[in-house]
């Protein structure tokens, strides 16, 4: 609308958005706050196919969203923030588009690490779960690189799940824990469900809070099966994922709070009348 | 709570050990002072020690972390200024539930008035029938409600039994029903009466064949069946679900610490087809009959494609919103990859 572009060019309007965004998330922040919430970056094709851009440019759309993501999750105090950058399903897309997806991989990382914006800002560290083994090397020195460099953050981290899917975590668990069986160093009388949970990729995180996916696919697509399953919020967003403007996170945020405080208020009466 | 405690514990905190084993995301306030009543007991308990310890940590509400407790007096100000206008925006947000949940009450009244099954599987098959593409497997959660009118063990049977009729009529092959707790699990005989009895109300005499089993159990009621069955009705709970994968890796464990087991075998696709077999394929639709998205521990192996659908606000079991996760099912695009 005429109107919002008109407002949109007053000089100090970027400033005052911010100055908002940081209040919101300082209110937000003395309610419960998520420990660990999960993004689903679904739609970035069809973003550029709308708006007659090439792939590639809705996948660099797609990472300036996730960047005012990031940024709000870690103002607002939550620790872990798992990202699902690319799927081992996603290998069978054509050859271009891969090739393109690891290039902006690659540069993504090498900017966090020579300029280290806002991993240092808020002290991230950051990891990247997934099969080692399907990432070309050039891709894969980088990602050593980053994760080496931003080890030393110890306030929050961030997982970029590339490439993963929740089945292979799982399998890939069991397995470790078969193969430890069989050679004798786990007794097999232990094996319970914390003990899967921490031998997957997902190993040190808290438990998920909040699955987010966008684009309004109503699927989890192979994405924390085992996570999500239980005692975790699953939102489908209807909007495609560079169009996830930070207001309709932060109503996320706002309901999610809400309905944790509500939660608590209602355990904290049935306690008081069980001591009645 | 102690993964989530360990890990924020890994996680540079600023307040001392005293405040944060006090503090944690579901502590109680009995627990609270009774962690109050060590640290007073290790400091000389002044006044002033003790209306600064009320003022900064009694004063702060359920479920804030650690972090967030204020250290000084000016930050204790802002604090509970900021915490204010956060209750003022939960109670906003409160009157805009109340608002939605009005209009999506209304909206399925309105969809349960207009397309109802009247009984009828030839309506059923109408609404079906310009649909591009049906599930063949569908899933359901339901939720036991024990004190409710329309509740209870009869109440989860009766529900089964619509749930049966309207998915025969949509030409669904397979029903899965998840209940957490597993109620019907055992019930097999008295739920098949149950079916039978809404059945011959849709049909009259020749009513369609239902076959129900357990996975867990290793149960099929009837026994014999001479035809193909219209309908396979399989009854899981929450020990389908991580306790099946657990119960797995034990079993491998167990043969490979005997030799009698190679661990390169544990292979997506073999726990895939293990799962398939020994519990439920994947449903390609899944249906939740209450009112938030709450997968409530359905067995997370089998949902990677799922398609999820439930009513926003919605508590019963009512044909038209399985009617519209069909439609949605039918309008999806699923590409893998």
């Amino acid at each position: 609308m005429a109107i919002t572009s008109w407002i949109r060019t007053f000089p100090l309007f970027q400033y005052f958005i911010a100055w908002t965004q940081e209040l919101f998330m300082s209110v937000l922040k003395t309610g419960p706050v998520p420990q660990h919430v999960a993004f689903v970056m679904d739609g970035n094709r069809r973003f550029a196919r709308r708006r007659k851009l090439e792939v590639r440019e809705g996948h660099s759309a797609g990472f300036e969203s996730l960047a005012h993501i990031l940024e709000m999750c870690y103002q607002v105090g939550i620790k872990v923030v798992t990202v699902y950058a690319f799927s081992i399903e996603n290998f069978k897309r054509p050859t271009v588009e891969v090739d393109a997806l690891m290039e902006i991989a690659r540069t993504k990382l090498l900017q966090i690490i020579h300029h280290g914006d806002l991993a240092d800002r808020f002290g991230i560290s950051i990891r990247v779960l997934g099969q080692r083994s399907m990432i070309p090397p050039d891709v894969l020195a980088a990602i050593d690189k980053s994760t080496e460099m931003t080890k030393k953050n110890t306030t929050a981290i961030l997982n970029i799940c590339f490439p993963y899917t929740s089945r292979d975590d799982i399998a890939t668990s069991m397995r470790e824990i078969v193969t430890k069986s069989e050679k004798h160093e786990l007794d097999p009388e232990t094996i319970d469900e914390s003990l899967l949970e921490q031998n997957m990729y997902t190993k040190d995180c808290p438990p998920l809070d909040i699955l987010v996916r966008t684009s309004g696919v109503e699927r989890l697509s192979d994405f924390m099966l085992w996570q999500s399953h239980q005692n975790c919020t699953v939102e489908f967003v209807n909007c495609l994922w560079p169009e996830f403007e930070p207001w309709r996170f932060g109503s996320i945020l706002l309901k999610w709070s809400r309905s944790k405080a509500v939660e608590f208020r209602k355990r904290e009466m049935e306690r008081d009348q069980k001591q009645l | 709570m102690s993964p989530a405690a360990a890990s924020l514990g890994n996680l540079k905190t600023r307040p001392s050990p005293s405040q944060s084993s006090a503090i944690s995301s579901s502590s109680s306030s009995s627990k609270r002072s009774s962690d109050m009543g060590a640290t007073k007991s290790k400091r000389s308990a002044g006044f002033i020690t003790r209306t600064k310890d009320f003022l900064f940590i009694n004063l702060v509400p359920l479920g804030t972390s650690p972090t967030q407790i204020p250290t000084n007096f000016f930050q204790l100000i802002i604090f509970h200024i900021y915490h204010t206008v956060l209750i003022f925006l939960h109670i906003f947000v409160s009157f805009y539930f109340l608002f939605a949940r009005q209009y999506y009450l209304a909206k399925n009244n309105f969809l349960a008035f207009l397309y109802h099954h009247h009984r009828t599987p030839q309506l059923i098959a109408q609404d079906i029938k310009g649909l591009a593409k049906t599930p063949q497997h569908v899933g359901i959660i339901l939720n036991y409600k024990e004190n409710e009118e329309g509740g209870g063990i009869e109440g989860l049977m009766e529900q089964v039994a619509d749930i049966a009729s309207w998915s025969i009529g949509a030409c669904v092959k397979t029903l899965t029903v998840y209940e957490r707790t597993g109620k019907l699990n055992k019930l097999h005989e008295a739920t098949y009466k149950v079916i039978n009895r809404t059945l011959k109300s849709y049909y009259g005499e020749t009513i369609p064949v239902v076959k129900l089993r357990t996975p867990h159990d290793k149960t099929v009621y009837p026994e014999e069946i001479v035809t193909e069955p219209d309908l396979n009705i399989a009854f899981i709970s929450q020990e389908d679900g991580r306790e099946f994968l657990v119960e797995l890796t034990r079993e491998f464990a167990y043969k490979a610490a005997k030799g009698e087991f190679d661990a390169s075998k544990v292979t997506v696709d073999n726990v895939d087809g293990l799962a398939n077999q020994l519990v439920i394929t994947e449903p390609e639709l899944i249906v939740l009959f209450g009112p938030k998205l709450d997968l409530d521990g359905f067995p997370p192996w089998q949902i990677r494609l799922s398609e999820i659908y439930y009513a926003p606000y919605n508590d019963s079991v009512t044909y038209n919103v399985l009617l519209r996760g069909i439609r949605r099912y039918s309008k999806c695009k699923i590409n893998i990859g």
